[in-house]
Formats: C-alpha cells, sequence, structure tokens
C-alpha cells in the first residue's frame, strides 16, 4: 500500500475560498509527476503556471488556462492547468475536493496529480480516470484532509 | 507569512501583471468578430509570434501593452492601489477586478460622473434588476401599471374605502 502527500503549493494567492497542491505517493509506479514536472520548469516558465495558478486561485474563470468538466458525470470533479510550450500542449491533471466540510464546507481544494504532454488539444482518458481513481481512495482522502485540517 | 512569489524580483511581478493583462486581451478577442490573424496583421506580426504571446507574454513594454489593447479596441490605465498588503505576503490584485469594478461603478469617464454615479449607483442597480425581472417574468409596463394603480385597502382604516397608494391618507 503506497502512502500519500499532499504539499499545497507555497507563495501563491492567499485564498481562503480555494487551495492548490500537489499529490505525491510513496510508490513511483503510481506516476504522480505533477510536482517534478512543475518543480522542474525553467523559472520564467514556472512562474507563467503560476500566474495561471492564481488566477484559478482568485476566481477567474478562462477556459484556455485551466478547466473542469462540469457536465460530464463522470469527471465533473476531475480539473486541468493548461499551457504551451515548444509547441506541444503541456497539461497538468488533479481532482476538486472540498477537505472541509464542516467548518468551511466552500473551500475547495485542486489537487494536481499527472503531468501529459501532447500534441493533440483533446483531454485523454486515461488521465482523468486516474485522478478519478486516486480522488476515492482513502489513503489519498487521508492526506488531503491532513494539508487541509479543518479550522475549528 | 511566507511572501508571494512575485516578491522574488520586479521582473516577476511585471510578468504577473503583463500575463493579466494578455488575459484580458485574449478574453476581448474571444467576444470579436476578429480573428487571431487579422489581430495580427493589425499588428505587423506572424500568427505563431502572436500565439507564442498569448501562451506566455513575458515582460511586456508599456508601449506593447498600449499598441495591443489598441488593437482591439481598448485603453489602458495604470492603477497603483494600496490593499493593506506592503511586504506582498497575498500578491497582486487582479487587474480585471479593478475593471470589473470600473464598469458597475457604471464606467464614470470623470472626476464629475465618478460622483454623481456614486450617489446613482443604487437606483441604477435596481433599474436594472427590474429589467432583469421584467425579461425573465414576461412582466410588461400594463403589469407594473395595474401593480401600482390597483386599488388598495388601507388596514389601519376604514376597509369599505378604496384608496389609491399615494392617496393613503395620514395614519
Amino acid at each position: 500500500m503506497p502512502s500519500y502527500t499532499v504539499t499545497p503549493i507555497a507563495n501563491l494567492w492567499v485564498s481562503t475560498n480555494r487551495g492548490l497542491a500537489f499529490l505525491e505517493s510513496s510508490d513511483s509506479a503510481d506516476e504522480l509527476n505533477a510536482r517534478l514536472v512543475f518543480e522542474a520548469l525553467p523559472e520564467k516558465k514556472q512562474d507563467m503556471v503560476r500566474s495561471r495558478f492564481d488566477h484559478w486561485l482568485q476566481g477567474n474563470k478562462h477556459d484556455k488556462y485551466f478547466h473542469g468538466w462540469p457536465n460530464n458525470p463522470t469527471y465533473k470533479d476531475c480539473f486541468v492547468f493548461k499551457w504551451k510550450d515548444k509547441r506541444q500542449h503541456q497539461r497538468l491533471y488533479g481532482f476538486l475536493t472540498h477537505p472541509r466540510p464542516l467548518t468551511a464546507a466552500w473551500f475547495m481544494a485542486c489537487i494536481l496529480v499527472s503531468h501529459a504532454q501532447k500534441n493533440r488539444e483533446e483531454t485523454d482518458p486515461s488521465e482523468l480516470n486516474g485522478a478519478n481513481r486516486l480522488r476515492i481512495d482513502a489513503a489519498v482522502i487521508k492526506a488531503v484532509r491532513l494539508a487541509y485540517p479543518e479550522q475549528f | 507569512m511566507a511572501k508571494h512569489w512575485t516578491e522574488g524580483s520586479i521582473e516577476k511581478f511585471v510578468n504577473r501583471l503583463s500575463f493579466d493583462f494578455i488575459t484580458q486581451l485574449a478574453k476581448k478577442l474571444e467576444s470579436l468578430p476578429l480573428s487571431r490573424g487579422k489581430f495580427a496583421e493589425k499588428l505587423n506580426l506572424t500568427t505563431g509570434r502572436v500565439s507564442q504571446i498569448f501562451n506566455d507574454p513575458g515582460n511586456l513594454t508599456l508601449r506593447k501593452i498600449v499598441k495591443y489593447a489598441k488593437a482591439v479596441g481598448m485603453k489602458v490605465a495604470i492603477v497603483a492601489y494600496d490593499d493593506d498588503d506592503p511586504n506582498n505576503e497575498r500578491g497582486p490584485i487582479n487587474s480585471e477586478i479593478f475593471a470589473a469594478c470600473w464598469e458597475r461603478a457604471g464606467r464614470p469617464v470623470d472626476f464629475f460622473s465618478l460622483n454623481t454615479r456614486a450617489e446613482t449607483a443604487p437606483i441604477e442597480i435596481m433599474i436594472s434588476s427590474l429589467r432583469t425581472f421584467n425579461r425573465e417574468c414576461g412582466f410588461g409596463i400594463d403589469e407594473w401599471y395595474t401593480a401600482f394603480t390597483e386599488p388598495r385597502v388601507n388596514p389601519r382604516r376604514d376597509n369599505s374605502v378604496d384608496y389609491k397608494p399615494w392617496e393613503l391618507p395620514n395614519a
């Protein structure tokens, strides 16, 4: 059984409504590479992605930077951040969750899971299925609650 | 408290401002019947270069900001503000917030209209809400006239006498 760690992304816009974090696993076979890929980006690219993160945290909407699938019952809790680099579509996939149901039910966290690079704009459902599987994993839920505890 | 990533250097802060600006521009461009190709033509740039700018604007100069805004029929203001965050722990306020506030304030164009707008803003919001209500409920001028002119019974007075709303005697 792999153990999971959720690390809130530091130095972003501070919001009481939303939070953004990376999910990592003790088992490398899980391929939870979102954090690794983000941290390996050149500084300027990283800042450009941070700007996208900030926009989401501030409640902005722009499908070209990030979006979910609210009208798709299977993937309604999945989320993606997008950018282009060297003519390739870059994606960070994750899932949405409400980790503080008792004290801040409105608070929503986006837990980023995996990275994908592709030539085509369309989403690969396998990435979303992976995020969906982790979203309901008891060990992942525990790790998310640990990173975003209730605030009594 | 940790500082926001834009506190790392002036360049990082400028990059974030450029990003906010280009987001506004991209949204405006989407709302216009103007393709990216035509937009590129207006600016004497290739479509590829425009895509590059929209994907990662980097550090835009003021000159370029004004040029790009004009190409989509917009103007630019540089807004300094004090948000009680002198150490930039929270990060910059999104420039779209300022644009949205200006719209909500009735788009004042000078200090005279700013003051007038501030006084009438609640009424304008009410009128706008009524218009929305009318549109969504099919409530027309006749219905409003009836609602206001139907005889009312003053419960505090003689119930056998009808009063118009504006004729109600002093209680």
